[in-house]
């Protein structure tokens, strides 16, 4: 019951909120020349193979993007490569003009918010060690970690270590090392795989809350929080950028089912709509 | 509701002030500043879902804007709560330290108290601090350089595991069981038991220190070949190197030593023992040692980052390549320095971070100087021990802290397999 009342409120606001956020900027892309992220040409081998191969593609400054995909397609490949976390094999990814593959790493970090798929720290850390880790990373004022420590509620949790956490304590811990320092770009990997419906939810709204300061770019498995809370979708497939657009255009026209090898069943209601898997293409 | 809403926004703006340094100055690629940030944030903040969710999880107060009241209620100032943990542990950690200082001052007196014939404090700094009578003169001449090397061996083991443990990303990383223990000894041998055109001074280090760096380049290869730098892969890689070096040695120590080499000298070394070098190579000892310390305090961020793992430390800015070799050099250097003036002491490098990181926690800018510290005592202490329980003769110093070291070591993997 709260379940459907959340999703029904949730899915009107499908553009990012504040004043760059109008829907149309973000879907559209059409952000002044060099703001935002650009990426141009960004390839990555593996075992000789190429598992991303991306033309170009235009994000605004700030905003909500999410990136689909069957697995393998390469959504973690392409965030772990604009997080600096592997090397791309050729090609470039300006933000705001600059190249974050041809600057220093440190000042990368500064500027990205990385959250992992998986994050798993080796020495069992204190909550309050990590954030001073990733204050150290940003350079950030003092204030704005603390700040976020606040925001994330983890005052109960700074003197506790990172093993003894909940999934959901896990979550918001990572939130506040990824977006204390407010960085422009945040990447976050499936950040809600390991959370349960409250918590992936109050991710998606914490993200959407600061959409209008940064740019979210979100890979997600679950389409139905794609589209309802990205106004932005790419859908990678075999490392290609298949669909790029807003969720009303994904639903229609086969796309999903190209993407995925599935085929989709629209299912409206109220004033949202969500998609089934019906049966393999 | 939106009213609720604002109002707490409001006095989470306010509350935010004190912490907050004016806009557009902190944040050097602000596009936003964070008055605005919040102010365009509220009208859309999805309150009712949130609401609605409130129960779903009590206990985990806010994602944000789900509990807007919440956030600021009964705490006037942000980051409150931050600071304090900060504030309490970095106090925590400066007595910790002071206590550590004080054990290690009691440890290095002791030191200089036992012998074949035991001192009084009293006598032990009169000595030092001038009167020259002739059981000063044992003291000052004798047991002070030897004190002072055993100290120095002590914090380059502390220090050399604390770095090796950074390294590995495994607690049961040290010098001792990544081979780089064995591989200096290999070295040493080669240098003690060959004719060599140059002086023993230099030959010595350098062996040490190349057999060191590539026993630990070899176990960390072989960990990496199986994929993974997990224990069971480290210890294995670790046995399987030590025992090829421990093999090595035994050949080279059987076909090499003649009747004009003596192995004693090999052997009482190998059974860890402090020397203390005299005159100019205590000076060359004892800068090398404060180098290699300078430069592992270097290392703390390189290995704080890798203690998230490779791909956070890449995405935090790490050059991981580079810091691994250099991390895996430096406590090579170390552990070859270490072994160079006490032979083979087993143990300390693994028991000083552990009580290190329970005492002062996980960040290597604390860690590294009190494993330092914590390897200082352990020496200074066991080679005092060492050298006065069975007058007149001397146990080997590595028994010493492998008696102690071996149960310490079980402990610890009986904690492990409790804990997972």
């Amino acid at each position: 019951m709260t379940g459907l009342t959340t999703q029904t409120e949730a899915a009107r606001p499908l553009g990012a909120p504040g004043a760059s956020g109008a829907p149309g900027a973000v879907a559209g892309g059409k952000a002044p020349a060099g703001s935002g992220l650009t990426l141009d040409g960004i390839q990555v081998m593996k075992a000789g193979r190429l598992i991303l191969d991306l033309e170009s593609l235009r994000l605004p400054p700030t905003g909500l993007a999410a990136v689909i995909g069957p697995n393998g397609a390469g959504k973690s490949t392409l965030l772990r490569v604009l997080g600096g976390a592997e090397k791309a094999d050729a090609g470039r990814a300006l933000l705001d003009g600059r190249d974050l593959f041809r600057m220093p790493g440190r000042r990368r970090a500064a500027l990205v918010g990385f959250v992992p798929q998986h994050f798993a720290p080796h020495w069992n850390q204190k909550v309050h060690e990590l954030l001073e880790l990733a204050e150290e990373r940003t350079g950030a004022a003092p204030g704005l970690f603390a700040e976020a420590a606040e925001e994330f509620a983890l005052g109960d949790l700074l003197a506790r270590r990172w093993e003894g956490l909940s999934g959901g304590e896990r979550a918001r811990v990572l939130l506040a090392m990824a977006l204390g320092g407010r960085p422009p770009l945040v990447l976050a990997d499936e950040p809600g795989a390991a959370l349960d419906a409250a918590h992936s939810l109050r991710m998606l709204e914490a993200f959407r809350g600061k959409a209008s300061e940064s740019l979210f770019l979100v890979a997600i498995h679950d389409l139905n929080l794609a589209v309802r809370f990205f106004p932005r979708i790419i859908a990678l497939k075999d490392g290609k950028a298949a669909f790029d657009g807003g969720p009303e255009e994904l639903a229609e026209g086969g796309v999903l089912d190209r993407v995925f090898g599935v085929r989709f069943r629209k299912v409206e209601f109220g004033d949202g709509f969500m998609l089934f898997p019906s049966t393999a293409l | 509701m939106s009213r609720d809403g604002k109002g707490a926004q409001g006095s989470a703006a306010a509350g935010a002030a004190p912490g907050t340094p004016p806009s557009g100055k902190p944040i050097p690629r602000g596009s936003v500043s964070a008055g605005a940030a919040s102010g365009g944030a509220s009208p859309e903040a999805p309150v009712p879902g949130g609401a609605s969710l409130e129960g779903a999880a009590p206990g985990s107060a806010v994602f944000e804007n789900a509990a807007p009241g919440r956030a600021t209620g009964g705490r006037p100032f942000h980051g409150d709560r931050h600071a304090r943990v900060r504030s309490a542990s970095a106090a925590r950690t400066r007595a910790v330290f002071l206590g550590a200082f004080l054990v290690f001052a009691i440890a290095f007196l002791f030191a200089l108290c036992a012998g074949h014939v035991w001192s009084s404090p009293a006598e032990a700094l009169r000595s030092i601090f001038g009167e020259g009578r002739e059981k000063a003169n044992l003291i000052y001449l004798w047991r002070l350089p030897r004190a002072v090397t055993a100290a120095a061996v002590g914090a380059l083991l502390g220090l050399s595991g604390a770095v090796f443990q950074g390294i590995f990303r495994n607690p049961l990383a040290e010098p001792w069981l990544v081979g780089s223990s064995g591989g200096a000894a290999v070295g040493a041998t080669l240098a003690l038991l060959l004719p060599w055109p140059v002086s023993q001074e230099i030959v010595l280090p350098s062996l040490s220190f190349a057999g060191a760096l590539g026993a630990a380049f070899l176990v960390l290869a072989l960990a990496r070949l199986s994929g993974s730098l997990d224990t069971a892969t480290l210890l294995l890689a670790g046995i399987a190197v030590s025992a090829i070096l421990t093999a090595l040695r035994s050949f080279l120590m059987m076909t090499l030593s003649s009747d004009n080499l003596s192995l004693q000298v090999v052997m009482s070394w190998l059974m860890g023992s402090i020397q203390a070098p005299d005159g100019t190579r205590m000076t060359v000892f004892l800068c090398l040692s404060a180098l290699v310390f300078a430069l592992s305090l270097l290392m703390a961020r390189p290995l704080d980052l890798l203690g998230l793992g490779e791909s956070m430390a890449a995405a935090w800015g790490l050059n991981v390549r580079r810091a691994v070799v250099l991390g895996l050099i430096l406590g090579s250097a170390a552990a070859a320095l270490a072994v160079s003036a006490g032979g083979m002491v087993a143990f300390v490098g693994l028991a000083a971070p552990h009580v290190g990181r329970f005492l002062v926690g996980t960040r290597h800018r604390r860690l590294i100087p009190f494993s330092a510290l914590a390897g200082a005592v352990l020496v200074t202490a066991a080679d005092a021990l060492a050298r006065s329980l069975l007058p007149p003769g001397e146990i080997p110093l590595g028994l010493l802290t492998a008696l102690a070291g071996g149960p310490f070591f079980l402990v610890l993997l009986a904690g492990r397999n409790r804990a997972t």
